[in-house]
């Protein structure tokens, strides 16, 4: 899947008139390949069509996003494309494997921008939820939550990009590549993927769930 | 919610059920079933000790006739179970099997004659009238049984019918003021659970229609003021449904304000981004964080050209908070321009005032970020 090629995408949404209006905004550089309008579905399109890209409403009919991304947050990347800003909802997305998210009121042209960037394996991160995450670490550095902490390095590239800092610019801040600032971000959402798949797990030890 | 308004006209309706209601007054239905079998089994049983049948079976009779009509009126009209006229001839007529109690036995007898059947009736005045009434009535009770009791002495002395009537007396009251007690409680349960629901659907739904719709505007309008009310109304749709209010004045409310003011004004976009854990600072550090922002973002939209503003504050790591206003602008040279149009003033002037430290940073095609400590 060279850069040249039509990013292949699975829109999953409960609502057609959105999935035929992001369709209609993502352009000639995406190829829309399926659509879903519940988890279910979703995650049957996606492991049909093995798109490239998945933009995934969080709240949908039959598990919705954190469905969709813990199914198949391995095998292609699934982008949140939500309305809702209820924190946890977000962060336990980007726990189970979803690779970003973006906010519906995004304007079609940085839409655009940013999904090309999520196909070609870069982060999506918007500050707010940069911030969220931020604060969840902070949370284990407290001790109020176990789990392993964030870097120097990792904290400052997260402040920054909650800063509303491109990567790019954080590179020049920094100094350090671009791709490095990419891979700290990586590096964070496994973290978090880690802290929070070791808390669920000790939450049912400790209540004897099997 | 509308517990304790009382109607005192015999066929209207106090207020309308709850649900709780209904179902207290099935459990009032049931245990008078059951108390008056077990009572009418009582008098079956012990008809030897009898002196007035007649008037025992009549007392026991008008008791049925109550417990049946009580019944008929659940199945149908449950809301004539509210009325306090119905509450006080249930009442009246416990009374009266109590008092009859001792008219009606010659002297000691296996089981009094209504048994428990006026622990029903205090259910039903707990439920209707209140803690403070039921146990008013419960009071009123336990007199007729010691009036019962004491006709029924049979030259055994007060020590002995003295200390029946008082264990009467006892459960009486403690059966009012529980009934009365559980039935307040079940409805404020109630009408804060409904209340919740409501809340909660009207989010999902809000989720579903408004928000979407709000969301389609900003992205596909070309009409910047007409995104830009979008924008408002989402935010404000938000902050209802998360039950942040606005009125309580804060550190997310404040600098959403003036983004909002400033988003407006300029029509850039202003993302407000504040962590969890953010300190609350004081009302004279917000008046100057307020104001050292709105400056921020005047200078960003006028000479900036930005098109993305970020506002973002999270705790500091020694004490107070950081705030952080970066723009996607045109940015400027340190070197050459010394002092931004009393940017630096304007905003430094601030936040030293209340003991705080400014730090501008900018280049040429990078965008600018003005960054503060408060304590």
């Amino acid at each position: 899947m060279g850069s040249l090629a039509a990013v292949r995408v699975v829109i999953a949404d409960d609502h057609q008139i959105w999935r035929a209006g992001v369709r209609a905004d993502l352009g000639d550089n995406f190829e829309v390949v399926g659509e879903a309008g519940d988890g279910t579905e979703a995650v049957k399109v996606i492991k049909a069509t093995e798109p490239d890209l998945v933009l995934c409403d969080l709240n949908m009919p039959n598990g919705g996003g954190i469905k969709v991304a813990t199914e198949c947050g391995e095998m292609t990347r699934v982008v949140m494309l939500t309305v809702s800003q209820a924190e946890r909802d977000l962060l336990e997305a980007i726990a189970a494997g979803a690779c970003g998210y973006l906010l519906k009121s995004t304007p079609s042209d940085e839409l655009r921008n940013q999904l090309w960037k999520a196909a070609q394996g870069e982060p999506v991160f918007s500050p707010s939820l940069a911030a969220l995450v931020l604060t969840e670490f902070r949370r284990v550095s407290k001790a109020e939550a176990p789990g392993e902490a964030l870097s120097g390095r990792e904290r400052e590239v997260l402040q920054h990009v909650a800063r509303g800092h491109t990567y790019k610019e954080i590179g020049e801040e920094l100094f350090i590549a671009e791709k490095t600032v990419e891979n700290h971000v990586r590096n964070i959402l496994a973290k978090l993927h880690l802290n929070r798949k070791n808390e669920l797990m000790r939450y049912a030890i400790e209540h004897g769930i099997e | 919610m509308a517990v304790g308004r009382l109607s005192w006209h015999p066929l209207r309706v106090a207020r309308t059920l709850t649900s709780t209601d209904r179902s207290l007054f099935q459990a009032t239905v049931v245990v008078r079933w059951l108390t008056w079998t077990w009572a009418a089994i009582g008098l079956a049983i012990s008809t030897e000790h009898l002196v007035h049948a007649t008037t025992a079976s009549t007392l026991m009779g008008v008791a049925l006739v109550l417990t049946a009509v009580t019944t008929v009126f659940w199945r149908t009209e449950p809301a004539r179970l509210s009325t306090v006229v119905m509450v006080v001839i249930e009442l009246c007529i416990a009374a009266l099997l109590l008092v009859g109690d001792g008219y009606v036995y010659a002297d000691s007898r296996p089981q009094s004659l209504p048994w428990a059947w006026p622990a029903a009736g205090l259910v039903a005045a707990g439920v209707v009238l209140g803690r403070r009434w039921a146990v008013v009535a419960a009071v009123g009770l336990s007199i007729a049984s010691f009036i019962g009791e004491g006709l029924n002495d049979g030259g055994n002395g007060f020590g002995e019918w003295g200390v029946t009537a008082s264990s009467k007396a006892g459960l009486y009251i403690m059966t009012a003021l529980v009934a009365g007690y559980v039935a307040q409680r079940l409805r404020k349960a109630e009408a804060e659970i409904s209340e919740a629901r409501a809340r909660e659907e009207i989010a999902v739904r809000l989720h579903d229609g408004v928000l979407q719709t709000l969301a389609v505007i900003q992205r596909r309008s070309s009409d910047t003021e007409l995104a830009a009310l979008a924008r408002d109304q989402e935010r404000d749709l938000r902050d209802y449904l998360a039950g942040t209010t606005s009125t309580q004045p804060g550190l997310t409310t404040s600098l959403r304000e003036v983004a909002a003011l400033h988003e407006r004004r300029h029509g850039t976009r202003v993302e407000v981004v504040i962590a969890d854990d953010a300190e609350e600072p004081g009302p004279v550090v917000m008046e100057a964080l307020a104001g050292a922002v709105g400056e921020a973002l005047a200078n960003a939209g006028k000479h900036a050209q930005a098109e993305r503003v970020v506002v973002y504050a999270e705790p500091d790591w020694e004490s107070g908070l950081f705030v952080s206003i970066k723009d996607d602008g045109i940015g400027f040279d340190p070197e050459t321009v010394h002092k931004r149009i009393g940017l630096k003033e304007s905003i430094t002037g601030r936040i030293e005032a209340v003991g705080g430290r400014v730090e501008i940073s900018s280049r040429p095609g990078r965008g600018t970020e003005v960054r503060l400590w408060a304590p």
